[in-house]
């Protein structure tokens, strides 16, 4: 950061910045995977003791995943 | 308070599905994905009487619910409650009174599912015309349940189907049995035809109607439409015709964007102070705004034709005569719909691609539908050939064609070598049912326009947006001092104000087009664009394109706005200004070398036909696939592609 | 007819306007998938057929339907042409 080059005291600064991050998220949040694997069961959801859910689009060749 | 009943509409394709859909639910219809299933539905509310709302959920048309194929899976699981934990409440069979023997047994497929039905048999006044007469009271005694004749495209009997599930949503208890047993055996089955015929003896009649001179007129449409000479020539004129009369049409509604957001973006400037706030309004919101919004007239607009040319039943013919072509380059004549409709928005193009029954197929369209020129696309090609080709508006056109068939060509490269790579293996062949010509409805046009539209709007439109606020912020921050040459510019301007005005004002532009410059070059985008500019450079750009180059990675749209806000003519100028684009064309580099040569014009016009910038295209490739490794193989080819393009292009010009 | 048997010959031989019958296990030289989605779509054993197109796509009309398929599907269905229709 460039000193003084920032407008830290100018308020508007700070709302300009908050909807700028704001809408980083919104680019971001589309890029990340919907879920976390715990530890114990990397292969497992946060829902494990639900029935395991689809894939949002099943696309296989021959009943394998495409390389 | 009781939830509403839901209604799960199904039947074969061609039935009329959809404009019953459309004529039950109107606007009210949204996309839903319910938990279980794979896919998005529409799902419409419809006003069954003055006490009752229902929901109705679009399936997909299917021949028979016991294929093995996504969509009778689809189907199956919807009826079996295996989507949203919950059955429909009933059972909204459509039947094409025309075609009635192949879907009475798909009726009887559905009645062995023992819930509560409701069967509109469709097209009824094509029926009657045809001197063929429906008896409902017999059909509903033959099936069990009531059977209303309707006519989807006109309204007829729309009242009374919607008291009939009103009714059939409210009973509870045994249901009626039909008269005779069902059959046991698959659609197509000689058991299940055998039962189709004796239940159609009963229920309708033959009288006198129109003669039947249409065999031989549709005998014939169908040789001249999937020949393979004037198969083609027919379809070429066709999407020549449909494509002009889009860029035509949309130019009014796309300068009625631009005036207006340019109005409101004056009025936010009257009456808000100066300041960062305003700024982010102008730059930021409103311009991202216009950016995603001035491209619905165009992708409505195509959807409206396609559907359009869908209902009349000529698409079906011509994806036979592209069929020939596209099999060459190892994709399937079902794969032309995606294709065409990226010329759009390659969002709705690569979810089309569903229809696509082979996976090796599908996943060769997919991957390959960015390639085609999309709605985005189209101000830049606008901006880069007119500074290429300047007072030869008909060479500009030229190349604007030129790169249409660019981008066309380099999807069929791709597609032929990934057949033969890394989806090698055999492709189903294509088997359609020809639906017959008819007059096709506006009423189901809209309402596929209006859908398309939603679509783009909800996955491309808050991304667009989102990324004009991230870049003006980007660019906006750090401050800089303003430019010792602008201060010696704006001391020359206050001696000279009063004799001579308007050279004065042309200092005082060019002081602040150089402050903007530096301001550009000092900010965190100008920083990052001096960093990337090495990489860059082969292809002839500056440090100032690269940053426009960058930000448009995520969304091409961008592109445009950037680069007349680097070279001071305003975020909102109109790429077709003349005076825009002399500043545009006039502009320099830091070195004081002409900012767009005809090497580096033609370097980005080939790199923008190539290069895959579009987030939410990315994204989507990733949820359809399955898979980010083919969203990020497909990001990673065409980016290295663009690039050796655009460096030899340079190269060769330079 | 040859001896009084009906003689089958494929799809792909008919010409424009011959009128045929869809023999029993005439489609089983099919993959599965297909036989079925034909099936379904009207295209079943002992159904009568009229080519409104042959070659490749080969257009047919069954009942009310009318099907457009490729030639390599027309050479392995076998059909028992009826005698010329004018």
């Amino acid at each position: 950061m460039i000193d003084g080059a920032l407008p830290l005291g100018d308020w508007q600064f700070w709302g300009a910045s908050v909807i700028a991050a704001l809408a980083l998220v919104a680019v971001i949040r589309p890029l990340l995977p919907s879920r976390r694997p715990s530890r114990a069961c990397p292969k497992c959801t946060e829902e494990s003791d639900a029935p395991a859910k689809p894939r949002r689009a099943e696309l296989t060749i021959e009943g394998e995943r495409p390389r | 308070m009781r939830r509403p009943p839901r209604i799960a509409l199904l039947g074969n394709p061609n039935t009329g599905k959809s404009t019953l859909y459309n004529r039950l639910c109107g606007l009210r219809t949204r996309t839903a994905n319910f938990p279980g299933s794979t896919t998005e539905h529409q799902v419409g509310a419809c006003a069954l009487n003055a006490e009752t709302d229902a929901e109705i959920i679009d399936l997909p048309g299917v021949y028979s619910l016991m294929l093995e194929i996504p969509e009778s899976r689809l189907c199956r699981d919807c009826l079996e409650g295996r989507i949203a934990d919950r059955r429909p409440d009933v059972a909204l069979l459509v039947l094409d009174a025309t075609n009635l023997i192949r879907n009475l047994q798909f009726a009887a497929s559905a009645l062995h599912r023992e819930m509560p039905t409701v069967i509109a048999i469709n097209m009824a006044d094509v029926a009657r015309r045809r001197g063929l007469s429906l008896d409902e009271r017999a059909a509903s005694r033959e099936l069990g349940v009531p059977v209303i004749a309707i006519s989807a495209r006109t309204g007829e009997g729309i009242d009374r189907l919607r008291e009939a599930l009103a009714l059939a949503a409210a009973t509870e208890g045994p249901r009626h049995q039909p008269l005779r047993p069902l059959p046991r055996s698959e659609v197509g089955s000689r058991e299940a035809v055998r039962w189709a015929a004796d239940v159609f003896a009963e229920i309708a009649s033959h009288g006198r109607g129109d003669a039947d001179d249409t065999a031989t007129l549709h005998d014939r449409l169908d040789e001249a439409f999937t020949h393979p000479i004037m198969g083609l020539f027919v379809f070429a004129a066709t999407m020549a015709a449909m494509f002009g009369a889009i860029y035509w049409l949309a130019q009014y509604p796309m300068d009625a964007v631009d005036s207006l957001f340019a109005w409101i973006g004056t009025g936010v400037e009257a009456v808000m102070g100066p300041g960062a706030l305003r700024e982010l309004l102008v730059s930021g919101v409103i311009g991202g705004l216009a950016a995603t919004l001035v491209f619905l007239p165009q992708i409505a607009l195509l959807f409206f034709l396609l559907a359009l040319l869908e209902d009349s039943g000529y698409l079906a013919r011509a994806a036979f005569a592209v069929d020939r072509v596209m099999r060459r380059v190892g994709l399937p004549g079902q794969a032309f719909m995606p294709l065409l409709s990226a010329h759009a928005c390659a969002l709705p193009a690569i979810m089309s691609t569903r229809l696509i029954p082979n996976p090796r197929d599908r996943l060769a369209t997919i991957l390959v539908c960015p390639f085609m020129s999309c709605s985005a696309r189209v101000p830049v090609y606008a901006l880069l050939t007119s500074l290429l080709f300047v007072n030869a508006p008909l060479l500009a056109g030229l190349a604007f064609a030129g790169c249409y068939l660019l981008g066309a060509l380099a999807a069929f490269v791709t597609a032929k070598m990934l057949r033969t790579t890394a989806l090698r293996g055999p492709s189903t062949p294509m088997v359609l049912e020809l639906p017959e010509y008819r007059l096709p409805s506006v009423r189901t046009a809209l309402a596929v326009a209006w859908e398309r539209a939603l679509l783009f709007l909800r996955n491309a439109g808050t991304v667009i947006l989102s990324i004009a606020i991230v870049m003006w912020w980007l660019s906006a921050y750090p401050k800089s001092e303003a430019d010792p040459a602008s201060d010696a510019l704006r001391e020359r301007a206050a001696v000279i104000a009063s004799s001579a005005p308007d050279e004065a004002a042309s200092l005082e532009s060019e002081a602040a087009r150089l402050d903007e410059r530096k301001q550009q070059a000092g900010s965190f985008a100008g920083q990052l664009g001096s960093a990337l500019e090495p990489i860059f450079a082969p292809m002839g750009l500056d440090r100032q394109l690269t940053v426009a180059v960058l930000t448009s990675f995520l969304a091409r749209e961008v592109f445009t706005t950037t680069v007349f806000v680097l070279v001071g003519a305003g975020a909102e100028a109109n790429g077709e200004d003349t005076s825009t684009l002399e500043t545009v064309r006039t502009a320099r580099r830091d070195d004081g070398t002409p900012l767009f040569t005809v090497p580096a014009s033609a370097a980005l016009l080939v790199f923008y036909v190539l290069a895959m910038q579009c987030l939410p295209t990315v994204v989507l490739v990733a949820r359809e696939t399955g898979s980010w490794r083919w969203a990020l193989a497909q990001l990673s080819f065409m980016s290295i592609l663009a690039y050796i393009a655009a460096f030899a292009t340079y190269r060769m010009l330079a | 007819m040859v001896d009084g048997t009906p003689i089958k010959i494929p799809l792909s031989q008919l010409g424009r306007g011959q009128r045929a019958v869809v023999e029993c296990a005439a489609l089983d030289a099919l993959p599965a998938d297909h036989k079925c989605l034909l099936a379904a779509m009207g295209l079943g054993e002992s159904c009568q057929l009229r080519v409104c197109r042959p070659g490749s796509p080969c257009i047919i009309q069954v009942d009310a339907t009318r099907l457009g398929l490729p030639r390599s599907l027309a050479e392995q269905i076998l059909v028992t042409p009826l005698d010329d229709v004018a």
